[in-house]
């Protein structure tokens, strides 16, 4: 509201404001350095932008794909030779291995956060 | 104090002589280095090769004495952190 | 408003914020998370209601702080040019300090692992830890790392140049990869067979992970936002900070997995 009445040009400073307003509205932007430089930002960004879309579609989408077939073939690799150690049960467990200072707040308080069974595992012989 | 008379103060020395890969005051690797290699010494060669006694001095007189208990205890129960067979 | 009219009111190109409750509700959830975060810790059973609860606060008091700062730049008006060369250095402060938290993290890690402790067998990775093979799924995350980089770029280039398409398709791709990359560090974790709790090399390994995992859903979550205020039509051709400063923000959490990737996966196994 206040601003309203500011804008109907009830001091000339803003007067010529509003009119220096809109004469740049119809001609176009000024012609400044700081202007001519956003132009000259703006233009380069159209080769640059071509540049990255380049890069994008022929270097990373095959990039992508090489080292996908390769983590997924040593990823298969991996588990068929896991399958043929001993069970976990029988590893040795280490002395600085699964150190239970103080139990987890969760669950039955030795299992941490991402637990799986399949690879994890502590020996209780106390 | 009457017991002034019977202590005599000597310089610091290695019972095995200075060694040059620990000269620091952090003891700590050149105990466990030693422990090792008399293990491995007597694992490769046999408990008679003269050799080991060396490490064996040199373990003896730097190791606390229950390091060198926790590190048979491992020994023994096969957790050793080290394989001293390689 | 326009800094014509703004020159009537204040002699300044600066942006003296108007009084918010956001400062005070943030240290209070900050402060409501700590502490039920250690209480939790030391076997308080009510942490268990309080913790999500810090979250919720936490989560909230960005969102409301970060959508004033929004409607101040974007519809009020209020960041002009000098403001927004203050806010770029605030963010560019703002990575430095992560930076030097990384640092840290790093420093504990190389502490640990440059000289091994007799308990440790005097090796690293210690015997019995089973280090992950850096060139099966590590090489694929950081080549989706650096594919969300470069897709990023495209899509900021793309905005400056005026190309709404081109701008929403890289963001769209950047977050692809980016939550592909989530994806993949959480089935690492699941099938990792060293946990937290082994050792100093658990240690170090989950740490250094862990919060380079946390520092990648922010960044997720910031670039995500950049989207949608594209999709709103915030963002113009030549003033888009937020964009700037997340992307800003991702190629240095792409720079701390290459720090990872090279001397945690590959130097530390």
């Amino acid at each position: 509201m206040f601003a309203a009445r500011a804008l109907r040009s009830s001091t000339p400073v803003l007067r010529r404001a509003q009119q220096t307003r809109l004469q740049s509205t119809l001609q176009g932007a000024q012609d400044n350095a700081f202007n001519r430089e956003r132009q000259a930002v703006k233009d380069h960004a159209a080769a640059t932008s071509d540049l990255w879309r380049k890069l994008s579609i022929y270097v990373v989408i095959p990039s992508l794909l090489i080292a996908g077939v390769n983590a997924y073939r040593l990823w298969t690799e991996h588990w068929e030779h896991k399958s043929h150690e001993p069970p976990l049960e029988e590893r040795v467990e280490y002395p600085y291995m699964n150190i239970r200072t103080k139990n987890f707040p969760w669950g039955d308080g030795d299992k941490t956060l991402f637990w799986n069974p399949k690879v994890n595992h502590h020996k209780q012989d106390e | 104090m009457s017991d002034d008379e019977e202590r005599v103060t000597m310089p610091f020395k290695f019972v095995t002589g200075f060694d040059a890969r620990f000269p620091n005051q952090n003891q700590t690797k050149h105990c466990w280095q030693n422990y090792v290699d008399y293990h491995k010494c007597i694992l490769a060669k046999g408990e008679d090769f003269k050799p080991c006694r060396q490490f064996f001095i040199a373990y003896r007189s730097l190791c606390p004495a229950s390091w060198t208990a926790r590190w048979d205890d491992q020994r023994d129960a096969g957790n050793f952190p080290l394989r001293l067979d390689q | 408003m326009s800094n014509l009219n703004r020159s009537i009111f204040q002699g300044h190109p600066f942006h003296l914020v108007s009084p918010s409750p956001w400062p005070l509700f943030t240290c209070i959830s900050l402060l409501t998370l700590t502490t039920s975060a250690v209480s939790g810790m030391h076997g308080f059973e009510s942490a268990g209601y309080w913790i999500p609860s810090a979250l919720i606060l936490v989560i909230s008091s960005m969102f409301l702080w970060f959508r004033d700062v929004i409607s101040e730049g974007t519809y009020i008006g209020n960041h002009t040019l000098a403001v927004q060369k203050g806010l770029n250095m605030g963010v560019a402060l703002f990575i430095v300090s992560e930076a030097l938290f990384f640092l840290a993290i790093f420093w504990a890690y190389f502490h640990s692992a440059l000289s091994p402790t007799v308990e440790l067998g005097a090796q690293w990775p210690p015997i019995g830890i089973e280090a992950i093979n850096a060139f099966e799924l590590p090489l694929l995350n950081t080549v989706l790392l650096l594919a969300s980089g470069v897709t990023i770029t495209y899509s900021h280039h793309s905005l400056i140049q005026g190309n709404r398409n081109g701008a929403l398709y890289g963001a769209i791709f950047t977050l692809v990869l980016a939550l592909v990359f989530t994806g993949f560090q959480g089935v690492e974790y699941s099938v990792s067979s060293f946990t937290l709790t082994d050792g100093a090399y658990g240690s170090c390994f989950y740490f250094g992970t862990g919060f380079h995992g946390l520092h990648v859903i922010i960044g997720t979550i910031f670039i995500g936002v950049g989207f949608w205020r594209m999709l709103a039509y915030h963002l113009t051709e030549n003033h888009h900070l937020g964009l700037e400063s997340s992307i800003l923000y991702w190629h240095f959490v792409d720079v701390v997995w290459l720090f990872l990737f090279l001397s945690v996966y590959y130097w530390g196994s």
